[in-house]
């Protein structure tokens, strides 16, 4: 019986709803925004709900959710114990996401930007690269002592000085991003051509496949499961590389948008960037997962 | 591996390679596709030097060799196009699909492999060998994983497939089954063993019937039983 979830969360719900509307809250903001947004999460909700077989997971966690949900209404809106600075109400924060929209928007597409640039240039030097050091026993010997030594080194600390060396922001950010990107790829997909089976080879080269075609035919395809497993790890690596550089020097971007309103004590809008860097990241892990699941569908 | 080792394999004859684990069988078999070379000597094949793998050789590996992203048919186009390129794409798919009915596995051609049982997956392997339209087959203990009714059925297909070619297929089978070799062969190269080198001993299986296959059998497994530790392959 999967419908008997929905009774508890849906009380859960309609309390929410009752306190954002009631009149007495202390919030300054109209509800309209915050309500949308709970209106999305339950159409998720419901979404999931239908998909999974008993449904108690997707209720469950959606029951947790309104519960903390209710519990930040309640406490910065209703009991006045909050310091309404520091902790702003959900209503506040909801709206943030109506006024600043098109900040928000330019600062998405300004992360975008450098993170896509970050990510095809570590990609592909790290996939070449690495593949050929895989493949080849001379370039491995030359070039693993190498990776041992600086794959280590956490990219954030170049930060300063590369932010010194190159002539732009932007520039020394791709730079710290293709530093983030390109060695743990390298790494990764040097022990994936390592470990290649044996008989997939062979099996190709019965069939006279060499050279290019053994690249992009055979090496490449057997290597892609790996190669996605190693983006998802990359991306968050990656993530926190870009915000942390945009809270130093940028003029745009999610990490500017929170570090500039957070020198402003603006809390509510620090707090609304921190929702909006979360929606991205897993729209941003959402797309990778799809074009995985329709790229590696033999692997199961 | 080996010393004066000498053997010589007449075309469309069906040869099993047989002996103990570690003998080498593997690697003379590699040698023959040209994956490994050899240190030193000479291997013909059609009386040219072995220098690589070639069209004319095609391999069943022992375990899966399918190109696990692709689907049992596109494996075999994979090779229908290896050996024909001139032929349309639409020409090698009703191509492949010949070759996976001959081994009985057109109802499977959309899975892949990972979907496959072990005995699917050999047999789509040996459809990709036939693909590749090679006048000598080389087989490394394809079936050995295999429980033995199906391995009992495979060993049938393998020889129904070589004695339905035109011409006649050479193939080398390796194998430390005893009675696996005697069933499919004409011939058995039972290799170390006997004291003197590494020169093969050679066994011709002069009658099919039951009393020429129960005395080879005999002798095969006094072979193995001076050959050092009796496996319990045998």
């Amino acid at each position: 019986m999967k419908r008997r979830y929905l009774p508890l969360v849906h009380v859960l719900l309609a309390v929410l709803v009752l306190l954002v509307l009631l009149p007495g809250g202390t919030a300054s903001s109209p509800p309209w925004m915050f309500l949308g947004a709970v209106a999305l999460t339950e159409g998720l909700y419901l979404l999931r709900f239908r998909r999974s077989s008993d449904g108690a997971a997707p209720s469950l966690l959606i029951a947790i959710f309104w519960t903390l949900l209710l519990l930040w209404e309640t406490y910065t809106t209703r009991l006045g114990l909050a310091n309404i600075i520091l902790v702003p109400t959900p209503e506040d924060v909801f709206h943030v996401f109506l006024t600043h929209r098109s900040l928000m928007i330019r600062g998405i597409f300004s992360s975008l930007q450098l993170l896509s640039l970050g990510f095809a240039i570590g990609l592909t030097a790290g996939v070449g690269l690495g593949l050929t050091a895989g493949w080849f026993p001379l370039p491995r010997d030359v070039l693993a002592p190498v990776a041992r030594v600086m794959s280590p080194i956490p990219p954030i600390v170049y930060s300063p000085y590369v932010v010194a060396l190159m002539p732009s922001f932007r520039s020394a950010a791709v730079v710290i991003l293709v530093l983030g990107i390109f060695w743990p790829t390298f790494m990764n997909m040097m022990a994936q051509a390592q470990a290649l089976d044996r008989r997939i080879i062979d099996a190709a080269r019965m069939m006279n496949v060499s050279g290019a075609e053994m690249v992009f035919r055979i090496l490449l395809p057997s290597v892609t499961p790996g190669l996605f497993s190693g983006l998802r790890v990359s991306l968050s690596t990656s993530f926190l590389l870009l915000t942390m550089a945009e809270m130093t020097g940028a003029a745009s971007g999610l990490g500017y948008f929170i570090k500039n309103y957070s020198d402003y004590a603006n809390y509510t809008n620090v707090v609304a960037g921190i929702f909006l860097v979360g929606a991205v990241v897993t729209a941003l892990n959402g797309v990778i997962g799809a074009v995985e699941r329709r790229v590696v569908r033999w692997k199961r | 591996m080996f010393r004066n080792l000498n053997f010589r394999v007449e075309p469309g004859e069906f040869v099993c390679l047989l002996g103990h684990s570690g003998r080498g069988k593997t690697t003379l078999l590699r040698l023959v596709a040209g994956l490994d070379a050899p240190s030193s000597g000479e291997l013909l094949v059609e009386g040219r030097p072995v220098t690589g793998p070639g069209m004319d050789r095609g391999m069943v590996f022992q375990g899966a060799s399918l190109f696990p992203w692709m689907t049992l048919l596109e494996n075999v186009v994979f090779g229908v196009r290896r050996a024909m390129p001139e032929l349309s794409r639409r020409g090698a798919r009703e191509r492949a699909a010949q070759f996976l009915d001959r081994v009985e596995l057109l109802d499977s051609a959309d899975k892949y492999p990972a979907q496959l049982s072990g005995g699917m997956a050999q047999r789509g392997a040996i459809a990709r060998m036939l693909s590749m339209n090679a006048s000598i087959w080389l087989f490394d203990e394809p079936f050995s994983a295999l429980d033995p009714p199906s391995r009992r059925a495979h060993r049938s297909l393998v020889r129904k497939l070589w004695r339905d070619q035109t011409p006649r297929r050479t193939i080398l089978f390796v194998t430390h089954n005893v009675d696996e070799a005697v069933r499919m062969a004409d011939r058995i190269l039972f290799l170390g063993g006997d004291g003197e080198g590494d020169m093969p001993i050679s066994l011709k299986r002069e009658d099919g019937g039951a009393e020429g296959i129960s005395s080879l059998k005999g002798h095969l497994a006094d072979l193995f039983a001076s050959g050092g530790p009796k496996g319990n392959e045998v």
